[in-house]
């Protein structure tokens, strides 16, 4: 029978783990849910839901029921349909999700810088592209998470109910997924580069909310002044809500194909560079 | 008595800073290490002498008075606080005219005092450089070129020796002693046994809020009667062994390579004889290292048993 | 358990990338090592010529010394601008230096913990990004906190934690992934004596049971001269001095160190000068230099002054005369002498 010394046995296999920029996503993950936040804005988020799906079951009692032909008219002066309905599906849940997003994502890169554990980490096999990637993919995977029921499930159950005759198109989801990645990719990257400014999470939360109701109060005023739509190309709010209309080919949209395409490119590249100089390693001294 | 506690406590509010602790340090200069982990109540004590807080019960005597508020007390100690803190766009000179001022200098003996101090802690051709630009070592040569300022005749510092690299702190060492041989009388915390170590050999230990010990390490260690003392014996081991067996103070032997190690009871007993049986010649002795006379065994001595 | 073959590393067996290590291998080697952050800028590090063993290497110097970027260059973060080096057997600056990062740990200076993880999470957590599964990272992370003394504590958030266990936190995280080199820089920062000997005596057994190298960066001389078998001396970017302890440390001739029992009186005191000349007398300990190098002579003086020896030790050279030496040259260390 052999008897082993009191120490730390042999080691583990290296290299055999999973990639750094998914090991530091899945850490924040499980950080998100320890934090408990989700409650609240489960409860939300599920509310709204319900009033989606609600409302094309609502909507599918008027078609079928007999007894609803005289008020048919007059709801469907209501309830609007077509792309437009289809594009909203995805907004109501704008302002709480930026609110989320600010939430989460303020702290996701300004935790670390006040911890100091960004040093450390550069020197595990970690380089700034995976931590880089690891935060915007996070920041950007929650509101594509959220917005991913809002998307699906008033489709699937429109199908259900009435098939291709009903309010939803059938070709609905490869519209609006598009669509959110985008809003989401937008979301993601803004909330990063505003963390990776502030030197604590809460300083994080002020940095995203700031620049997110800053800039879009900002474009809505010059917009007002000027009557110039396009300038709300630069409002992130806007632009989170107006790809989902682009993409279902809303006749008014907020804002049209190219300043949204440029306001888009603009704030995710300004972001992104914002987010890689500050957390360079040259700048974390070790 | 420089320096005098009678039954003197602190509390913050529920929370103990010192139990009633007794103790006097006599005039005249010298240095006295004071020391204990963290939490032990250094810094109470220390609050305590320079005047920052009455004690909670008791009394404590500087100078033969209570030194709370007493400026006549506080005119005659220096202290140099714990920590780092200083603005960084300040020039230390005019810094040090300011904290002369406070201490009652003007005109043109704070001006001497100021070069005085300067020079003493090894600064006077630096002394126009603002804090941000000095090296920790520098401000703390500053930080305790400020308490010099009006010739103080006890020097209380509390952990002066943080973050220094080994040189500054050489430097601040040597500096201490130099003060503490022109007759100042000097107390200094730390928790790092070696520098108190190198720096002087009488200590106040503190543990858990109290006063454990007192006095110089030997003596201290002379006290612990109930560990028995190790002395490293170096030579020929085999032989080294034989005659240690003989002897009834022994508790332990242990052989190295060329080396014995023994534990015995009453050091004063064994050793004049282990020194005649030297000088007979009957003992191949090269060298003789008591292993736990240092600060570090009587300091885990002491703690250990009143854990 | 599998049985390690004779002097080669288990992780050899898996990865054919990695060169196996001889345990002969030393640990750094460098030729004349330069570095910089940027071409344009000076050399941070300059002129490295280094070798050392498998051990516990002291690394002493200055605040701005150079030790973080040496500790950069170790890394692979900074690749040489000058000369050549290798770290474990790997030379630095190419394709494969990257990979040393999963070889080595790092225990920084400052807290750099995870506040609201618990030690258990972010230990697990530190191992998988330098390369363990997950579940192997959390099997682990168990088995290196038992290693360094946290137990029901592991599972609360480090931010309740006193300075000795967040310490020996940062221990754990260097050691998870068992790298075959640690760096420790100031490992026992704000500890007192019992947290610091506690320390001191891990990072002994770090060396002498995982058979890991390991630099330790300390400003505590007591420290280094405590576990170190070996030193480097750095300044600006330089090294002053490096070597084994014992060799830095060379034993004086004709120099003991002498105490008494009893404190010697002044008739006494002033008779030693028939022993020889005492250079320096404190706390009750004198330095002397003896006319006759015998030891039994001095039981003898001792025995007619009516005193009793308690330590009679040949002198070496003490770690702050070594660093001082290093630092100003001989200059300096002769006027220690006068």
């Amino acid at each position: 029978m052999p008897i082993y010394a009191p120490t730390l046995p042999p080691p583990p296999d290296l290299h055999q783990g999973q990639p750094p920029a998914l090991v530091l996503m899945r850490f924040d993950l499980a950080r998100l849910l320890r934090q408990k936040i989700g409650r609240f804005f489960g409860f939300a988020f599920l509310l709204m839901l319900l009033w989606k799906v609600g409302r094309i079951y609502v909507d599918h009692l008027l078609q079928t029921n007999q007894t609803f032909r005289p008020v048919q008219d007059f709801a469907r002066s209501v309830l609007t349909q077509g792309a437009d309905f289809q594009a909203d599906l995805l907004n109501p849940a704008g302002y709480l999700l930026w609110f989320l997003v600010a939430l989460v994502g303020g702290g996701l890169v300004a935790r670390d810088t006040l911890y100091r554990v960004r040093p450390l980490m550069y020197a595990h096999p970690v380089v700034p592209r995976d931590y880089l990637l690891a935060k915007l993919g996070f920041a950007s995977a929650l509101p594509f998470a959220i917005l991913l029921p809002f998307a699906l499930l008033p489709w699937l159950m429109s199908l259900m109910l009435a098939g291709t005759g009903g309010p939803v198109w059938v070709t609905t989801p490869l519209r609006l997924l598009p669509a959110m990645a985008l809003s989401s990719v937008l979301m993601g990257a803004l909330a990063v580069g505003a963390s990776s400014l502030a030197g604590t999470p809460r300083a994080g939360i002020g940095w995203v909310l700031g620049l997110v109701l800053g800039t879009g109060t900002l474009a809505s005023m010059v917009h007002g002044l000027t009557g110039n739509a396009s300038v709300q190309a630069c409002n992130p709010i806007v632009l989170a809500e107006a790809w989902p209309q682009l993409f279902m080919g809303v006749e008014r949209p907020l804002v049209p194909w190219l300043p949204a395409i440029l306001g888009t490119a603009f704030h995710l590249g300004l972001w992104t560079y914002v987010a890689a100089r500050r957390t360079r390693p040259s700048e974390t001294v070790i | 008595m420089m320096i005098a506690l009678d039954r003197a406590s602190l509390r913050y509010g529920p929370i103990l800073g010192l139990s009633p602790t007794s103790f006097e340090l006599p005039d005249g200069g010298g240095i006295t290490g004071l020391l204990g982990p963290n939490g032990a109540g250094k810094s109470s004590l220390l609050q305590l002498l320079s005047g920052l807080l009455p004690p909670s019960g008791g009394e404590v005597r500087v100078f033969g008075q209570a030194p709370f508020r007493n400026p006549s007390v506080l005119a005659r100690l220096g202290l140099v606080p714990e920590g780092d803190r200083l603005p960084a766009g300040l020039r230390a000179d005019r810094w040090l005219r300011m904290m002369g001022e406070l201490s009652g200098l003007s005109g043109q003996g704070l001006k001497a005092a100021e070069g005085r101090v300067l020079e003493v802690v090894g600064m006077a051709d630096r002394g126009h450089l603002p804090f941000g630009r000095m090296s920790k070592g520098m401000r703390q040569r500053i930080r305790l070129a400020q308490s010099l300022l009006h010739e103080p005749e006890l020097l209380i510092l509390d952990e002066p020796f943080n973050g220094l690299d080994p040189e500054a702190r050489l430097t601040l060492m040597a500096l201490l002693r130099d003060l503490a041989g022109r007759g100042t009388r000097i107390l200094v915390s730390s928790h790092i046994l070696g520098e108190i170590a190198q720096l002087t050999d009488r200590i106040l230990l503190l543990f858990r809020g109290r006063l454990l010990a007192e006095g110089s390490v030997s003596e201290i260690r002379q006290l612990l009667d109930r560990h028995p003392v190790e002395l490293r014996l170096s030579g020929e081991a085999q032989a080294l062994a034989r005659w240690a067996v003989e002897q009834p103070e022994l508790a332990a032997l242990r052989i190295e390579e060329r080396a014995v190690v023994i534990s015995v009871r009453s050091p004063r007993d064994i050793l004049p004889r282990l020194q005649r049986a030297v000088v007979a010649g009957e003992l191949p002795l090269r060298a003789m290292d008591p292993l736990d006379l240092n600060l570090d065994a009587v300091f885990q001595y002491l703690t250990k048993d009143h854990a | 358990m599998v049985p390690k073959p004779n002097g080669v590393r288990l992780v050899a067996a898996f990865d054919p990338e990695i060169e196996p290590i001889r345990l002969e291998t030393p640990l750094i080697a460098f030729e004349n090592l330069e570095v910089r952050y940027t071409a344009m800028a000076a050399p941070a590090l300059k002129g490295l010529t280094l070798s050392l063993e498998r051990g516990i290497v002291g690394l002493l110097g200055p605040n701005g010394a150079g030790k973080s970027t040496l500790l950069k260059a170790l890394l692979g973060l900074l690749p040489p601008s000058g000369g050549s080096g290798t770290v474990l057997g790997v030379p630095l600056g190419t394709a494969g230096s990257a990979r040393l990062r999963a070889r080595i740990g790092y225990m920084p200076e400052y807290d750099a913990l995870i506040e609201d993880a618990s030690a258990y999470e972010q230990v697990a957590f530190w191992g998988e990004l330098s390369g363990l599964a997950p579940e192997a990272a959390r099997d682990r992370a168990h088995e290196v906190l038992y290693f360094v003394g946290l137990d029901e504590s592991r599972y609360r958030p480090v931010s309740g934690y006193s300075t000795g266990m967040r310490q020996r936190v940062k221990l754990a995280q260097a050691l998870v992934h068992s790298p075959d080199l640690i760096f420790l820089d100031e490992p026992t920062n704000g500890l007192d004596p019992d947290g610091r000997r506690r320390m001191l005596d891990l990072v002994l057994r770090v060396h002498a049971e995982l058979d890991t190298g390991v630099i330790l960066a300390s400003h505590l001389l007591g420290d280094v001269e405590r576990v170190a078998d070996q030193l480097v001396i750095l300044d600006q970017g330089q090294i002053k001095a490096a070597g084994s302890m014992a060799g830095l440390r060379r034993a004086l001739a004709k120099r003991v160190e002498l105490r008494f029992l009893d404190p010697l009186d002044g008739a006494q005191e002033a008779a030693l000068a028939g022993l020889g000349t005492v250079l320096e007398a404190r706390n009750g300990l004198y330095d002397l230099e003896l006319g006759e190098a015998d030891p039994a002579g001095i039981f003898r003086w001792a025995e007619a002054q009516g005193a009793t020896l308690v330590q009679v030790t040949p002198r070496h050279d003490r770690l702050d005369e070594v660093l001082l030496r290093a630092l100003h040259g001989d200059a300096v260390a002769a006027r220690e002498e006068c």
